[in-house]
């Protein structure tokens, strides 16, 4: 039984390294973000929010921050109004399901390079009602979609696989109008997936960074792109802070939906 | 299906429920426009070509895929995207599965922690890893500082640049996915079977290999892929973590559209790219279904 003893400690051992992984680079930016020096280095000399003044104080960092949530926010919509039809259809019929959803799910194995630059050679030079779509945060947002689209039908499908058949036809018998039936009746029951596709899209949206690169101009740029842009100019603990922004947005996202989802357990 | 709807139709709803395609409708227009038409227009773009003033000069010639497919520069290009990608679908795939088998053993609150750690990586920007891995490795970074201060090394090293860094950053990127897979497999097996094989006298190593591995066969496999065409992507986190002589193909297709201003080249690169994805993937395909797939 030695040997086995051995093992269960390597495992554990094993577990504790890579948690210690996965934990590293976000926890080394936070800290970073404190730090007082003027430079990124260890060790840290003292710990101040001064680089948070300075990244508050930057209006292009400001406007970057903006435009990253006005896009999430933008594919978010665009991503559930196509995702919910969609999907429900897609629970529902089995004959041309498997085409259909992996024809759906296949952008989504398609780099964000390929994407980004044949997005902006075919879209690029489109112009719609006056307005051009190149640099536009619409066509990011139609971009992103291509990626929060597929991720919120694997959620969704699933979701209304389980929804039970007699609660649909039972808002129908009562007279309910389907697009009625659908939010009063559906969507109350699914909301646990619907909010999780949601946020998957959202945060998809907010972190991506090589498509948003191809297809945005200095007034669009969103935060990772000024981000990556500012990789090699920039020693500074400020790049840490904006990294940090970026990551504790989408962590406070995830947190207010978990908050939703156990008050609403709760009720 | 349309035959068998002899019985009489309860209401509108379950009419309407059995008739749903069109509900796929918008959906379907956003995909041919957003992704069939642009997708469709690079294919055409790649046989255009380049003179030095305009980004493309309209015409039907196969030069760009010439060049992709036989000048050495580009082919070796080619050789260490594949190469890079295979080294770290199987350092992410081993790194996954003991993660996985470890989260897989547990119950409770403990489980609910160890997934939480596990969902971590897909939640941060590709960004933010580069830029945590970039504090993280260089000669003023904190691994130096950690090994100088504790004596395990002398002087301070510097590990930025290297295919090591790079490994580390690109499995980051992958290995929650990888995870998700080989979990969902993983809990498809009866843990029983485990204890019963250390029963009968079965050791730790032989258990692994004879009993657990073979089970987990198929999920290995999917994660394998995932994080192969994950990585042939990739290019900001092998560029920015990596050594300067890896240049992959997305970095190459990148440095087209913007640097060289050359559409074409690039178009015919990122084609070159999605049929090695392609191929990829098809090929696993092909290996579980010929395998029967009992365990996919």
């Amino acid at each position: 039984m030695f040997e086995e003893r051995t093992f269960r400690y390597l495992h554990r051992i094993f577990a504790a390294l890579f948690t210690l992984y996965v934990i590293v680079p976000i926890g080394i930016t936070a800290v970073m973000a404190f730090s007082d020096d003027n430079v990124i280095r260890f060790p840290i000399r003292g710990f101040s929010v001064r680089w948070f003044g300075e990244f508050l104080k930057d209006q292009q960092w400001i406007n970057a921050a903006w435009n990253s949530l006005e896009i999430a926010v933008l594919t978010t919509v665009m991503s559930m109004a196509l995702a919910l039809p969609t999907a429900y259809a897609l629970a529902r019929s089995t004959r041309a399901r498997p085409l259909l959803q992996t024809v759906m799910i296949l952008p989504l194995f398609v780099p964000g390079v390929v994407l980004g630059i044949s997005v902006a050679m075919g879209l690029g030079s489109v112009t719609l009602f006056g307005t051009e779509l190149f640099g536009s945060k619409f066509l990011v947002a139609c971009a992103h979609t291509l990626w929060a689209l597929p991720l919120a039908i694997t959620v969704l499908v699933p979701t209304f696989e389980t929804l039970d058949q007699g609660l649909i036809e039972a808002a129908g018998d009562l007279g309910a109008p389907p697009l009625r039936a659908f939010f009063n009746v559906i969507v109350p029951v699914a909301m646990t997936g619907i909010v999780s596709a949601g946020l998957f899209a959202f945060i998809t949206s907010l972190n991506e960074f090589i498509m948003a690169l191809f297809l945005t101009t200095r007034d669009t740029q969103t935060l990772p792109v000024m981000l990556w842009l500012s990789l090699r100019s920039s020693a500074s603990p400020q790049i840490a802070v904006a990294s940090f922004v970026l990551a504790a947005s989408v962590f406070s996202t995830v947190g207010l939906a978990y908050a939703w989802y156990a008050l609403s357990r709760r009720r | 299906m349309a035959s068998t709807d002899i019985l009489p139709r309860r209401s509108a709803m379950s009419a309407l429920t059995a008739n749903v395609p069109w509900l796929l409708v918008p959906a379907l227009i956003f995909i041919v426009f957003v992704f069939g038409w642009p997708l469709l227009y690079l294919l055409r773009m790649s046989f255009n070509a380049h003179s030095g003033a305009t980004v493309f000069v309209e015409a039907w010639t196969l030069e760009n895929y010439l060049a992709v497919l036989t000048e050495p520069a580009m082919l070796t290009e080619i050789a260490k995207t594949v190469y890079i990608s295979l080294v770290t679908a199987a350092v992410t795939v081993v790194a996954a599965f003991f993660f996985a088998q470890f989260v897989w053993l547990r119950d409770g609150s403990t489980r609910l922690i160890f997934l939480a750690v596990a969902l971590g990586p897909m939640l941060i920007s590709e960004v933010s890893v580069i830029i945590g891995w970039r504090i993280f490795f260089p000669y003023n970074g904190l691994l130096s500082y950690a090994l100088v201060s504790t004596g395990l090394s002398q002087q301070k090293t510097n590990l930025l640049g290297t295919e090591l860094a790079a490994v580390v950053g690109l499995s980051y990127i992958s290995v929650s996915y990888c995870f998700f897979s080989i979990l969902s497999v993983l809990n498809g097996i009866d843990r029983g079977l485990l204890t019963a094989s250390a029963d009968l006298g079965a050791s730790p190593v032989r258990t692994f290999f004879t009993v657990l591995l073979p089970l987990a066969k198929g999920g290995i496999a999917a994660a394998f892929t995932q994080a192969f065409v994950f990585t042939m992507g990739i290019y900001a986190t092998t560029n920015a973590l990596g050594p300067d002589s890896l240049w992959t193909v997305p970095y190459e297709i990148q440095l087209q559209m913007l640097t060289r201003r050359n559409w074409p080249m690039a178009a015919a690169l990122s084609v070159v790219l999605i049929a090695i994805i392609a191929f990829a993937a098809l090929l696993t395909q092909w290996l579980r279904h010929r395998k029967g797939g009992r365990h996919v």
